[in-house]
């Protein structure tokens, strides 16, 4: 059952997920947090509201700072840390993560900053200091070579991650609402 | 640390364990190794011996799985070597100064030299033994680098600098030198 939870399909539309109370903290602004989450240094993680982190998953927030906006859909056992940077010693850059993006599961995510209505699939890996912009779609098993920028619409795929094709503008209300339904589809069994 | 019954587990009071790794079996961890969240090593089929200054990030798996050929085979990891988040390594002994990037796999009967690096999400083949200096990346593409060991051993010797002193700030960590139930 858990395993159905990690598969968005921007196709079809997602089926009801039942969790139970033990397993999801539900805060005020309506996040649901899975327990068996690691967030680490959650004084350096901002969340806002109606966010659903899923098991396993790892935030380093102990690196930097992480802000992650309102919507976002964080798979199991996805990967968020902060890209590193050399000036004399390592330091390491703080993580912007827009409205309604979608990280699917297995991936490994050190963007600087990902834009809103973004969707990564599953088992990609988001090399350090890339720059996602608004409404763009990354395939499975997608591997950006550390630095890339991806325009807005615009489909990477592949190893290393190219350009292939464009998005309609109306990409933006499908993923609005695909993540909605989403969330009302998430919902504690009673 | 969790300890299931019959491991021996000992670490070096200078290396950084964080308490949500998991370790199991008879591992001996070296001077200033880095452990990060939700690493795992699992010594199934003998003891694993990590050296000193590697840096292990998350969900990366050590496994020293059953071997038929060599039974109770002490797996060998040396010194600054970096595994990145999703790697998972089963060889049969890591050398000195290695890089293995983002979901990488090495197969239980490899052999990995010194200075390589091993690109994002390459799989090697079994029983490939790969000489010093080899750079592997993209689908199987290979060429070797003369300064490759200098230049990783740099690199992983900065970030192991600043890592011990960000770790221990946000952590619980392993501060025991030896554990054993």
């Amino acid at each position: 059952m858990a395993e159905s939870t990690s598969e968005p399909n921007e196709f079809i539309e997602p089926p009801v997920i039942y969790f139970s109370k033990a397993d999801y903290i539900t805060t005020k602004l309506g996040n649901k947090i899975s327990r068996n989450s690691v967030l680490c240094g959650s004084d350096k993680i901002v969340v806002l509201g109606k966010t659903m982190i899923e098991a396993q998953s790892v935030l380093r927030g102990d690196l930097s700072n992480i802000n992650i906006g309102k919507s976002c859909i964080i798979a199991e056992r996805v990967v968020i840390r902060p890209p590193e940077f050399f000036k004399g010693q390592v330091a390491y850059l703080p993580v912007t993560i827009g409205n309604y993006v979608v990280i699917e599961r297995d991936s490994v995510v050190e963007a600087v900053s990902i834009g809103h209505c973004t969707h990564i699939g599953k088992n990609c890996v988001i090399g350090k200091r890339c720059m996602l912009s608004e409404c763009c779609r990354i395939m499975d098993d997608t591997v950006l070579a550390p630095g890339t920028i991806v325009p807005p619409l615009c489909v990477f795929a592949g190893n290393p991650g190219v350009f292939v094709a464009k998005l309609p503008e109306s990409y933006q209300e499908t993923r609005i609402e695909h993540v909605n339904t989403y969330y009302k589809h998430f919902r504690r069994s009673t | 640390v969790i300890l299931p019954p019959s491991s021996t587990i000992s670490i070096d009071p200078v290396s950084v364990v964080c308490s949500t790794a998991y370790l199991e079996g008879s591992v001996t961890v070296g001077a200033k190794t880095i452990i990060h969240p939700t690493c795992t090593i699992l010594a199934k089929g003998g003891p694993i011996v990590i050296g000193s200054g590697n840096i292990l990030e998350e969900h990366t798996i050590i496994l020293n799985p059953m071997r038929d050929d060599r039974p109770d085979h002490t797996m060998v990891i040396g010194n600054n070597n970096l595994f990145e988040v999703g790697a998972r390594i089963e060889s049969v002994s890591v050398g000195n100064g290695n890089i293995f990037e983002i979901k990488s796999y090495c197969p239980p009967s490899s052999l990995i030299g010194d200075g390589c690096t091993i690109g994002v999400a390459v799989v090697l083949d079994q029983k490939e033994a790969l000489e010093n200096n080899t750079v592997v990346f993209g689908a199987g593409q290979t060429r070797h680098q003369p300064n490759n060991l200098e230049k990783n051993v740099t690199e992983i010797e900065l970030k192991r600098i600043s890592l011990a002193e960000l770790l221990p700030k946000a952590h619980r960590l392993v501060r025991s030198a030896s554990t054993s139930t």
